[in-house]
């Protein structure tokens, strides 16, 4: 079943990054959409508006946020909410997407995603932001899970339980990061596959893959090599079994030869196709 | 605990090393130790300042390339020490943040053994790197750039040849203006 049947089909596509910028124009016809990073365009300039046009000019843009701490109790910051809305309002996307996390409490900008507790009263809180959300982006908004070192405390559920009452409360679809979902299963040594048939899969309309690295015994959520074979295998078994409408390569660190991003959207798109035929 | 007095202790736990550092301690061989004493002990919690903290030292490296030349591998060791005691602010927030860290850098020179040795550099490093950014805010900066003399003749001037251009943009006319940089680049 497909929750989000108005959503088209994007096919594979990657994060867009600056440097790899003319290498993504002189293969154009190999990369399907673009993620473009919300954060990157909020203080652009008439230069950044020149960037954006450009890009919505050869590719549908999928905004993507990382700041808007859906998850804080404190609600959301409506000066951060209507510029994110500027630039959904620019490009024009089938759909937005953000985190199941918070980065702000107190007026504490932590500038990086952080875990919510697996409890009813968190749920709470980001069906009340994605609400306020909704009345400022008339756009429909897909949530991504996140990799955390730790699990905060109080949890009244699974992380799997937590997110299909997520998807119900709030009616939007799941961005799945395939790479978070592998991490999470490493570092706090749960069954990936196991963790995926808990999941609701007819709500995921996108994808997010890539590989870590490793830090002594914990593997870092770093996007900053090639995806590993045990990624791959989960990718695979998503593209099999949920209505994915695209697939986006999000690589940040350590940026490889385009060809090297190339190689692994056209590995992605086959194994898509493979599934289909 | 609420769960907004849970985000906002673990936000003050994960970015601020003191006040983390001092319930820890609190924390040693209490009998009934409250949550934020659970959370400070918590190893998880530790990781992710640490997550936090390589972050930003990763965007600010990127903004202040030469305080990071000169600087060398004590880069994300002053880094570090900064990130524990600054937030990070809300607005334009690393490249805030990289010019923070000038100003706390700077105000270190004098008191840090280790800069003292490397002062006359850095502190001409932070200089250039503070008005590139200034300008950046500003919206006015463009670029800066290592020329040599196929680039510019007048770097023939400088000991090794090469000299340091920075391009900024006149407010009002917004034409282009270069800047040469008095200084060798090494």
């Amino acid at each position: 079943m497909d929750r989000e049947p108005n959503i088209p089909r994007l096919g594979v596509g990657v994060g867009f990054r600056t440097p790899f910028k003319s290498e993504l124009f002189l293969n154009r016809s190999e990369v399907d959409f673009l993620e473009i990073t919300v954060d990157h365009f909020l203080d652009r300039g008439a230069e950044g508006d020149d960037e954006l046009r450009l890009l919505a000019d050869h590719f549908t843009l999928i905004p993507h946020g990382l700041d808007l701490s859906l998850g804080s109790a404190e609600g959301l910051n409506e000066s951060y909410l209507d510029r994110v809305a500027d630039i959904v309002e620019k490009v024009k996307p089938p759909y937005w997407s953000e985190h199941i996390a918070f980065t702000r409490a107190d007026d504490i900008e932590m500038g990086h995603l952080s875990p919510l507790p697996f409890t009813h009263r968190a749920i709470d809180a980001i069906s009340e932001n994605v609400e306020i959300a909704r009345r400022v982006i008339d756009v429909p908004l897909i949530l991504e899970n996140i990799t955390y070192t730790m699990q905060m405390p109080g949890a009244e559920m699974t992380e799997a339980e937590f997110l299909n009452r997520i998807v119900d409360s709030t009616g939007c679809g799941l961005l799945l990061d395939v790479t978070n979902l592998y991490t999470n299963s490493v570092n706090h040594g749960f069954d990936a596959n196991a963790m995926l048939s808990a999941l609701p899969l007819e709500a995921i309309v996108q994808l997010h893959f890539v590989g870590g690295r490793w830090d002594g015994d914990t593997l870092i959520d770093s996007h900053s090599s090639a995806t590993p074979p045990e990624v791959w295998d989960l990718l695979t078994e998503v593209l099999d079994r949920a209505p994915v409408k695209g697939v986006i390569l999000e690589r940040d660190e350590n940026l490889p030869p385009f060809g090297e991003i190339l190689d692994e959207l056209r590995r992605a798109r086959t194994i898509w196709q493979e599934l289909e035929s | 605990m609420s769960l907004r007095e849970l985000q906002s202790q673990f936000a003050r736990l994960v970015t601020d090393d003191a006040y983390r550092e001092s319930l820890r301690h609190e924390a040693i061989g209490a009998e009934n130790r409250n949550l934020p004493h659970r959370l400070a002990a918590d190893a998880g919690v530790l990781a992710h300042a640490a997550t936090l903290k390589r972050k930003r030292a990763g965007a600010a490296a990127v903004r202040l390339p030469l305080v990071r030349h000169v600087l060398a591998d004590q880069f994300f060791e002053q880094f570090d020490q900064f990130a524990g005691a600054h937030t990070l602010s809300r607005e334009q927030r690393y490249d805030r943040d990289a010019l923070t860290f000038l100003t706390w850098l700077a105000s270190r020179i004098p008191v840090d053994e280790q800069l003292k040795g490397i002062g006359p550099r850095l502190s001409q490093a932070i200089r250039i790197n503070r008005h590139e950014l200034t300008g950046r805010l500003r919206r006015a900066y463009i670029g800066i750039a290592r020329v040599d003399g196929r680039q510019l003749p007048e770097s023939a001037r400088f000991p090794n040849g090469m000299c340091l251009c920075v391009w900024l943009r006149c407010p009002g006319s917004q034409s282009l203006r270069r800047f040469v940089l008095r200084m060798p680049f090494t």
